[in-house]
Formats: structure tokens, C-alpha cells, sequence
């Protein structure tokens, strides 16, 4: 039975290992490049902290630094790629193709049991994509823990970096997968399959980027002190300095640009500050701390797992039905 | 199931869709060892009669009981495309377990001339069916249910199933149920048949007792007095007339002759569209 899985699916695992391998070799060669260049320009004691006064007015650190920009986005796409793939060409088909070809009436007619045959299925789609996200993300994790501040290696809060982790790698593709695998026993096609399941998970992928993840728990509402928030270099900043009421709520458009008019100076002095407060305003941030990264962490892959979980439960549903 | 030699028994089995019963108030028996020929038009109900006896369907309402292990060709048999004939029967092996007869299978696909090696998607749409047929019968099944299996084939590969099929069914006694709609292909190779039309069972039994029971008379069905007329054509005196008989026919012998299979299916199909229109 997992010869038969692996069989038939076994194109779509090795052009994902490809991929792995291919993205794996574009890390490593970034890594060892930048340490080079790390060597050759003496920079090696910004790398813990770049914000000492002699790193801050060193140009060749900050050359080099918006050279490893591209380099870590680049490496965002293809990881965030991968675990699109992941649904789109191994997820989707998986059963798309069964019941597109009418091969599952085959498959289903044997002595085997239709319980055994979708899950030995999954697991051999799910098992190895699975590893690939891990390395990806381990890999990832040595390259930018290697370099320090030129990776940004503690803002892995910030959105760009959060998604790469392992873990909410790992979220990501079993999620990817299991709405491939869900789309392909809804659909019955491959290709409408596929093309549904890029679209979902990415909008959802998106969506929970975007507008759920800031509220996993309330922001700290800081009254405006750069010194404090300059301490905690692993925060997740959503808003930074912002006009508020004094009790840290919103304030409307138009009372806004009223005490704009009103208060002179610049963003930020203590003339500036004393007279929104005059006003009954206040500059805060909303910031989450960087204590909160791995429960950020978990919040997010237990929520990714659970959507897999229900979409897998719904495949389930839906290949019973089929029979029914 | 109760009686030994009844080998599939459906009671009052139903299956409702969406648009309507696709199979409804379905009841049969089927002796062991029996060649039944399902017979229908297009879309009526014999598929999912199949696909419900195998066990890929849940009716809506009844039963249908086998005995024994069933195997099942669908129709258009599916197989893995990119598989070789070889990975097509290491398929079956694994999905069977101690039910696969790895011997048979091979001595099948020997007979076949299927060479081990050639992708499926190669193959041609005989051969196809015919890998399709080995793959059912190597399981070694009580019961084989068979999905128009002679479709789209060519008269040399159509004989070369039939020849398989009926060298299994005397070798090993396996219950077969094929269904069709060209009935003429079934002629003399089934001694059963099952007469579906729109979801309903219109005519089952023993194709000799049939044949027996139905005459077609060269008379108008104004003559036929208390046999039960199928379809007549023509008018009130004269014209020709399929009739179920209950008795003597008081006809003269010259105008009554004997239906040929393929004559009392299609007369009966008529027959229901008649009443339908």
C-alpha cells in the first residue's frame, strides 16, 4: 500500500525535494558569501549589535547591509512558495486525480479499505512535504542566526520573518496540503483543484497575516519613550507613535488635524507632547513584546493545524458522500 | 445470505439523486454461477445498480446482499495511466493482500499477450479491458460485476473477453453480471437477464424461461384474448404482437414465432416508453 502511494506520487515528492534542494543551495551560497563579506570588510563586531555608535556611522556595514535585503526576501518568496506548492502540487492532485481519472472506483473496489487508503495516501503526500518545510526553515533559522543583526536575526517577530519560522512552516503546509487534498474530492479536477487551492491558501495565508494575527492578544499600549522600545529589539511594533486619547483609544480625523494646527514643533520634542496633552492627547505605540514571539508562535500553527485538521475531516466527508 | 444458491439478492433497493430515483423498488435474485446480462438504455440505473452492489454506493433505501468476495470493473476501466502492466498487478497485490492470486494473474496476463513492461496509457482500449478483467479476476471474487465491458472495442477484442470471461466462469464457477445496452453483443453468452429501464426492474429471469414465455404473434392485439400484451404494432387485427403468454395461444401456429433476446428487450423498452409518452 505505500508502494502504491509512493507510486503514485512520487513525481510530485521529488520535484518538491528539487525545490527543497534548490532553495537549501541558494541559502547556503547566501550564507557563505555574506560571511565572507562580513570578513573582508571588518564588520564582524556589528553583527550582535548594529546600533553601536561605531557600527552606525560604519558605511561598508550598511553597504553590505542593504545587499542582504534582497537576499532575505528572495529567500521569503521561496519559502512561502514552497508551502503553497506544497498544496497546489502535491495536496490537489492527490485525490483530484483519482477521481478525475475514475481510478478511486479501482482503488476502492480492491480489499483494502477506503479508511487505509486515504490516510496512507495522505500521510505519504503529508510526511515528506512536511520535512521539507522543517529544513527550509531550520536551514533558514543557521543562515540568519549566523549573520546577527545583518539578518535581522532578532526581529523574527516582524512580518516577513514570522512566517519562515519552522513552525508556522510546518502550520503553513500541513494546512496547504490538507485544502489540496480537500479541493481536489470537492472539484474532482485537477487543474480547477490546483487553481483553488493557490487561491485559498493564499488569501487565507493573507488574511490571518493581516488582520488576525495583531489581535492573538491585546497590543501593549506604550506611552511614547524611544529608550524603552529601543531596548526590546525583538518587538513587533503594528503602530508607532501614534495620536491617541489619553485612555489609548483612536481619535477621529478631524480632531486630529485640529490639534495638528494647534501644537508647533517637532513629532515627538516635549513641547510637541505637552501640548497634545493639553489638548487631552497623547503619542503612544502598540507594540507586542518579543516575549510574546513563541506564544505567537503556537497561536498561529495551532490555528493552521486546526484548519488542517477540519479540512481533512471535511475530505473525509467528502469521499464518504462520494460513496453514498 | 440464507439460500446457498443464490449468489446476489437485492430488496427493494433504492437510490435517490437530487434530480429524482436513479434505481428504485430493485428487487432480484441471481443464482450462483449464473451469467446475467443487465440491459438497459443510457442512464437507466444500471451503473449505480453495480456500483451499489459493489459496495462503492450506499442506497437510499433496501439491501443488496452477495456472497462472497465481489469484484468490480467500471466503466471506462479506470486504471493508473502511467503505471506499466507489471505496476498494475504489484497494485492489485498490495491492495488484495492473501486475496490476490499472483499466479493467475500473471497466467491471464500471459493468455492476454499483455507485455508486462508497456505503460497502460500504451495499451490499447482492448487491452485495456482486458488488463482491467484480470486485475477483477485475480481476487479470486465470488461475484464479478462488470461496467459495459465490452464498449469501444473492436468484434476481436470483444470475443477475446468473452472467451476470458467464459473460461473463468467454467474454471471457477464465479458469479457474472455485465451490463449493456448493445443487447446482441450478450446473445448466447448469458443465461440470465435483467431488464432495467429508468431506475426500475422492468424484466428479470432465466433467459430460456423468457424466451419461452413470450411469443410474437403476426395478429392485432384484439385477438389475444387474456395474454398479456407487451407491445403490438400495428392495428386492432393485424400487425405484429409481442405477448406474454398465460396459456394456449388460440392463434394458428403459422403466425406465432419465437422472440429472438434481443426482440423482447427492445420490445419491452418500447413498450415503457409508450406508457411514459
Amino acid at each position: 500500500m505505500i508502494w502504491l502511494a509512493w507510486r503514485q506520487h512520487r513525481a510530485a515528492l521529488c520535484a518538491l525535494g528539487v525545490y527543497v534542494l534548490a532553495v537549501v543551495a541558494l541559502m547556503v551560497y547566501y550564507r557563505s558569501t555574506m560571511l565572507a563579506e562580513v570578513d573582508a570588510r571588518h564588520v564582524w563586531n556589528c553583527l550582535p549589535d548594529e546600533r553601536t555608535q561605531a557600527c552606525l556611522r560604519n558605511r561598508s556595514y550598511w553597504q553590505l547591509w542593504a545587499i542582504s535585503v534582497p537576499a532575505a526576501r528572495n529567500v521569503f518568496w521561496a519559502l512561502a512558495g514552497y508551502m503553497v506548492l506544497a498544496g497546489v502540487f502535491a495536496g490537489a492532485p492527490a485525490f483530484g486525480r483519482e477521481l478525475e481519472q475514475g481510478t478511486h472506483l479501482l482503488a476502492l473496489s480492491q480489499s483494502v479499505r477506503p479508511r487505509r487508503w486515504f490516510f496512507v495516501k495522505l500521510g505519504m503526500v503529508a510526511v515528506p512535504a512536511l520535512l521539507g518545510a522543517v529544513v527550509l526553515g531550520l536551514v533558514r533559522a543557521w543562515w540568519v542566526s549566523s549573520l546577527g543583526d545583518l539578518m535581522g536575526a532578532r526581529e523574527r517577530f516582524q512580518p516577513g520573518q514570522f512566517e519562515v519560522q519552522p513552525l508556522t512552516m510546518v502550520g503553513y503546509t500541513v494546512f496547504a496540503l490538507a485544502l489540496g487534498v480537500a479541493c481536489g474530492l470537492l472539484v474532482r479536477r485537477v487543474v480547477p483543484a490546483m487553481a483553488l487551492t493557490l487561491v485559498g491558501a493564499v488569501g487565507v495565508m493573507y488574511v490571518v497575516g493581516r488582520f488576525l494575527r495583531p489581535h492573538y492578544r491585546p497590543p501593549v499600549v506604550g506611552q511614547f519613550d524611544r529608550a524603552e522600545f529601543q531596548t526590546d529589539r525583538a518587538r513587533w511594533s503594528l503602530r508607532q507613535d501614534v495620536i491617541v486619547d489619553l485612555a489609548g483609544g483612536d481619535v477621529d480625523g478631524a480632531r486630529r488635524d485640529a490639534v495638528l494646527r494647534a501644537c508647533d514643533g517637532p513629532w515627538g520634542s516635549r513641547a510637541f507632547e505637552g501640548c497634545l496633552v493639553d489638548h487631552g492627547l497623547r503619542l503612544a505605540s502598540f507594540v507586542h513584546p518579543g516575549h510574546r514571539f513563541w506564544l505567537f508562535q503556537g497561536i498561529e500553527f495551532g490555528l493552521f493545524a486546526l484548519l488542517a485538521g477540519v479540512l481533512v475531516a471535511v475530505a473525509v466527508w467528502l469521499l464518504r458522500r462520494r460513496m453514498s | 445470505m440464507s439460500d446457498p444458491g443464490v449468489a446476489v439478492r437485492a430488496e427493494g433497493l433504492g437510490l435517490r439523486r437530487r434530480r429524482g430515483w436513479a434505481l428504485r423498488d430493485c428487487s432480484f435474485e441471481l443464482p450462483a454461477g449464473s451469467v446475467t446480462a443487465l440491459v438497459g438504455a443510457n442512464g437507466a440505473g444500471k451503473s449505480t445498480l453495480l456500483k451499489i452492489a459493489a459496495g462503492l454506493l450506499r442506497p437510499s433505501e433496501g439491501a443488496v446482499a452477495t456472497r462472497g468476495s465481489v469484484g468490480f470493473v467500471a466503466q471506462d476501466k479506470p486504471l493508473y495511466r502511467g503505471f506499466t502492466v507489471a505496476e498494475m498487478l504489484r497494485f492489485g497485490r498490495v491492495t488484495n493482500a492473501e486475496d490476490w492470486d499472483d499466479t493467475y494473474a500473471r497466467q491471464l496476463v500471459g493468455e492476454a499477450a499483455l507485455p508486462l513492461s508497456a505503460k497502460v496509457n500504451r495499451l490499447s482500449g482492448g487491452e485495456r479491458a482486458r488488463l482491467a478483467l484480470v486485475l477483477a479476476l485475480a481476487r479470486r471474487p465470488d461475484v464479478l460485476l462488470l461496467d459495459e465491458p465490452l464498449s469501444e472495442m473492436d468484434p476481436v477484442a470483444r470475443e477475446d473477453v468473452l472467451r476470458t470471461l467464459m473460461v473463468a466462469v467454467a474454471e471457477t464457477g464465479v458469479t457474472v453480471v455485465l451490463s449493456t445496452h448493445v443487447v446482441s453483443d450478450l446473445d448466447g453468452v448469458c443465461d440470465h437477464l435483467l431488464l432495467l429501464d429508468r431506475g426500475v426492474v422492468q424484466l428479470a429471469g432465466e433467459v430460456e424461461e423468457l424466451l419461452d414465455n413470450h411469443r410474437v404473434v403476426l395478429a392485432g392485439r384484439g385477438d389475444l384474448g387474456d395474454h398479456q400484451v407487451i407491445l403490438g404494432r400495428g392495428g386492432e387485427h393485424r400487425g405484429t404482437t409481442l405477448v406474454r403468454v398465460t396459456g394456449e395461444l388460440d392463434v394458428p401456429e403459422e403466425l406465432v414465432s419465437a422472440p429472438g433476446l434481443e426482440e423482447l428487450v427492445i420490445a419491452y423498452l418500447r413498450a415503457n416508453r409508450g406508457v411514459a409518452a
